[in-house]
């Protein structure tokens, strides 16, 4: 590989070949009168939790949304002069994977809003807030549900969804920077801890004014093996590209895989890309295979999960701290008789892995431990937000971290750790 | 310069203090000005402890990353667990160390944004 195209490379993380791939797949995958209908569709739905855009919009029309979200973040990113780092990267993953069941231009747009206009009111440069202005979209339904969901006049509803949308997307960004200090860098989600908090007010607003909106929870899982062909070619292209750009070896990948995971950790800094992206095409692989194995079909809330999977393998995550989290709810749900078809389940099991740095820098028991106490606390916590919060797994995590952590704490003094389990 | 600015200046001291003193340095001389473009924070340790050196090129890795220091300066100070420093090198854009008699001079520099 030329050292030109191995700089290009470092400073994309093959961000632009994902969103290319993403558009001709829709065109290829649906009719384009088809793509259109349904990503207008996609656009006009309320898009609660979980509202699996593969089922309203269709194939094309999701990737058509997941495609122009990532283009338009990316676009942004490159605007302001940054090189695509590792929570960069992980910010237009995880926008590109919940663009199939949640995201959507509008209501992307809406807080993308709040967020500038609030480094605009304290003047500070864009640059300074890009990491929670990516994460921050995850509250994005807030501005859907008002707009579309509740059944108003569209001359009301409009104004009013965009006006809560920006506000919140300009509340959220001195509110995330203050709540990781509350679990310590330990939820890799923190956004999804801090949108946790905003949504409960909003949700109880709307709640106390008499509306409701239709939550519908009905996902497709016809088009299984195309998306999981799609996500399994994304990671052996991150796996060979990464290992050509890194010399043609992996030697350092144990640097990667001696770090605990907890934010925060960027595996693409030291110049540490194209081992960072080793690391994101292993890890996404293996997470991929375990969903596979466990027999678990492919929807379009299932593919975002696992592209927020691919994205915080270069911010946290790697092969040796998401697998205990994951076992933790495996042992859940044989103890609690849980359906793992059911999705809610399998995006606890798949985004337990927030809680992956708590077995970075404790061991494997306490990692088991997290997965484990995260189901109840995902499974009661969902219906608190009613569906407005897309991190909800995130916000879950954030307790979960604080109650591990704290257990560890009363047991640890000084020089006496407890890392006995650590691998 | 911003209140903001000069409290995450503040917390990089805090930080290394815990750090340089935990690690056995026990008499240490501090230094703070703000120029123009930049703030530099000096560190004089007397006396060092042998591997106090090596612990920092190892445990600091002085590269700015602008989009990050809004979550770095808050987990900063945080706990004990991860001694590694790198929310602190996350905050500087250089760290220089100078052995001289017997002190180490550790300067920081962080450009004023």
């Amino acid at each position: 590989m030329g050292e030109r195209m191995a700089k290009t490379i470092k400073e994309n993380m093959l961000i632009p070949y994902i969103v290319i791939v993403f558009i001709g797949l829709a065109f290829v995958l649906q009719d384009a009168p088809g793509v259109f209908l349904g990503l207008w569709r996609i656009q006009t739905n309320n898009s609660v939790l979980i509202s699996d855009y593969i089922l309203i919009g269709g194939i094309g029309a999701a990737f058509l949304n997941s495609g122009i979200l990532m283009l338009g973040s990316y676009g942004i990113v490159r605007l302001i002069k940054l090189d695509v780092t590792g929570p960069i990267f992980a910010g237009i993953l995880t926008i590109g994977g919940f663009a199939f069941f949640g995201k959507n231009i509008i209501n992307v747009s809406i807080i993308y809003l709040g967020v500038y206009l609030y480094a605009k009111y304290q003047k500070i440069s864009l640059k300074s807030v890009i990491v929670i202005f990516l994460f921050s979209t995850g509250i994005a339904p807030i501005s859907s549900v008002i707009i579309f969901g509740l059944g108003l006049p569209y001359l009301y509803s409009i104004p009013i969804g965009i006006f809560v949308g920006t506000l919140s997307g300009f509340v959220i960004v001195p509110l995330a920077s203050h709540v990781i200090s509350f679990h310590k860098g330990f939820d890799l989600y923190n956004v999804g801890f801090a949108g946790g908090i905003l949504v409960l007010m909003v949700f109880g607003i709307i709640n106390l004014a008499g509306l409701t909106y239709t939550n519908e929870f009905q996902i497709s899982t016809n088009y299984h093996w195309i998306l999981t062909s799609v996500l399994i070619v994304i990671c052996f292209a991150f796996i060979t590209i990464g290992y050509l750009i890194n010399g043609k070896n992996i030697k350092n990948y144990n640097d990667i895989l001696s770090r605990s995971g907890r934010a925060i950790t960027d595996f693409t800094r030291r110049n540490h890309q194209g081992i960072a992206m080793f690391n994101i095409g292993l890890t996404g692989l293996l997470v991929i295979t375990l969903v596979l194995v466990l027999g678990i079909q492919i929807s379009g809330p299932v593919v975002g999960a696992l592209m927020t999977v691919i994205g915080f393998s270069a911010f946290g995550k790697h092969i040796k701290n998401v697998f205990p989290s994951m076992a933790g709810v495996l042992i859940a749900i044989y103890v609690f008789q849980l359906d793992i078809q059911n999705v809610m389940i399998v995006l606890a099991l798949i985004f337990s892995t927030a809680l992956a740095p708590l077995s970075g820098e404790h061991g494997i028991l306490i990692g088991v431990m997290a997965g484990f106490l995260h189901v109840p606390l995902v499974l009661n916590l969902g219906s608190e937000h009613g569906g407005l919060l897309l991190y909800s797994n995130g916000f879950a995590a954030a307790f979960t971290a604080v109650i591990v952590n704290a257990a560890i704490q009363t047991f640890e003094r000084r020089n006496q750790k407890w890392r006995f389990t650590k691998l | 310069m911003a209140l903001h600015e000069i409290v995450k200046n503040v917390k990089i001291i805090d930080e290394m203090m815990i750090y340089l003193i935990d690690k056995g340095n026990n008499e240490i001389d501090m230094s703070f000005s703000i120029e123009e473009d930049q703030t530099v924070i000096i560190f004089t340790i007397v006396d060092p402890t042998p591997e106090i050196l090596d612990c920092l090129n190892t445990d600091i890795y002085a590269e700015r990353d602008l989009e990050l220091e809004e979550y770095a300066w808050e987990l900063m100070g945080e706990d004990d667990y991860s001694c590694e420093l790198q929310q602190l090198g996350m905050m500087i854009d250089s760290m220089e160390l100078v052995e001289f008699e017997n002190r180490l001079r550790i300067i920081l520099t962080r450009k004023n944004k």
